[in-house]
């Protein structure tokens, strides 16, 4: 499929200035602030740099769960309408974000220097490395960026992911129903679904209380424990997090967890792959085998995968015992943990 | 990158996106083959303040 220029998208295109970023050496991502775990980023910006939208984020479910051509055609609309609003002075963007260029990360700059291509999951990479760094880093609550509003109950439609599909737990209990539309967060204009994750990455931390305005007027979630957690696995956060947990491997989906006789909030996850010397191997583990319990644990609010609670939970030195399934036997492995595969 | 290799990059990326659980929406958006654009911000900006066109930045 692609987007004529008579098409629906070609002509919305030709609205705008069409900017292509390629390459993400020396990108103001301070300006450009979105999830670079992500395949796919849009921006609607003026010429003062302020952003009016984003679009283009992920959830555990994939990079593409909320990509498709009517969201994307909806949200070029929006752009030019808080375009014009802007011109009129209706609308106050966001003033542009404090500068902070790519190549500001090593890992980028490196690549730079190089002379190759820089991606958007190293700007990722040199995101999570500079987390890890932080004065008040805390394993338990600092790692979870761009959370996803379904922790709130926001079952959002994927064609235009400001309404609301299905309305449950916190959304529900506080007066959101189906069908209504999201038309700002903590006050923030919000136009697609990188949009709402954008808000609510930049919450405090503190925040127990959160205000979306939909078009029914206010509604005041009470946000849950745990509602900023996501599967760190699927981004670069959850990848450099030390210690390796001896293995790489995928969760079980709960279907297969119910086959199985696991509980459905089990961390069970499926060996994938190792290397010759990576400590799982070592200990005799193969891939196919099915973890299914660290040191006695089975479960985490924090963890969706066995890998994820062990790079949450323990350090480079430390000694674990998984037990795990192999061809319907339980078997155990017990390894020293080390800070990289390597 | 070239025009024909960002075509095919794009083709490939759509035919291999998957559908949503209920396969019920159009899969990845593929802005190939429609207009030119630009790849410099700078020039980028300097040409919405003078046409007053809002600018589409796409990452990739």
């Amino acid at each position: 499929m692609s987007t004529p220029k008579d098409g629906p998208l070609g002509k919305l295109q030709e609205k705008y200035i069409r900017l292509r970023i390629t390459n993400m050496a020396e990108v103001d991502i301070g300006v450009f602030e979105m999830d670079f775990n992500t395949t796919f980023g849009l921006f609607v910006l003026n010429h003062r740099k302020q952003v009016y939208l984003r679009y283009g984020a992920r959830n555990d479910a994939g990079a593409e769960t909320f990509l498709s051509i009517p969201s994307v055609a909806i949200a070029l609309q929006r752009g030019l309408i808080l375009h014009e609003r802007w011109k009129a002075g209706s609308f106050t963007p966001p003033p542009a974000g404090k500068s902070k260029m790519s190549q500001t990360f090593p890992n980028v700059l490196k690549t730079v220097r190089e002379n190759k291509c820089v991606h958007c999951h190293q700007v990722a990479e040199g995101q999570a490395v500079e987390i890890f760094a932080l004065a008040d880093f805390d394993k338990k609550t600092s790692p979870w960026i761009f959370p996803d509003p379904a922790k709130l109950g926001l079952k959002l439609k994927v064609d235009d992911p400001i309404v609301v599909e299905h309305s449950t737990g916190a959304a529900a209990k506080s007066g959101i129903k189906n069908g209504e539309e999201i038309l700002k967060v903590d006050g923030k204009t919000v136009s697609t679904f990188a949009d709402i994750q954008y808000v609510l990455h930049h919450l405090p931390r503190d925040r127990k209380e959160l205000t979306l305005t939909t078009n029914q007027g206010p509604r005041k979630i009470a946000l849950p424990s745990h509602w900023r957690v996501t599967d760190l696995n699927r981004r670069s956060i959850g990848h450099k997090m030390e210690p390796f947990p001896g293995f790489w491997g995928k969760p079980l989906t709960i279907g297969e967890k119910k086959k199985l006789g696991l509980p459905t909030e089990s961390f069970a996850t499926r060996a994938t792959k190792f290397w010759v010397s990576t400590p799982g191997k070592q200990a005799g583990m193969r891939e196919g085998d099915i973890v299914i319990a660290v040191d006695g644990a089975s479960s985490s609010p924090l963890a969706v995968n066995a890998q994820v609670y062990i790079r949450l939970n323990y350090e480079a030195g430390d000694e674990i015992t998984v037990k795990y399934l192999r061809e319907g036997k339980t078997r155990e492995a017990k390894y020293t943990l080390k800070a990289k595969p390597w | 990158m070239n025009l024909p290799i960002l075509a095919a990059t794009a083709l490939l990326a759509l035919l291999s996106a998957p559908l949503s659980a209920d396969n019920t929406h159009t899969p990845a958006p593929a802005f190939e083959p429609s207009h030119p654009w630009i790849t410099d911000l700078d020039l980028a900006l300097e040409q919405s303040r003078k046409t007053g066109k809002p600018i589409l930045a796409e990452f990739r």
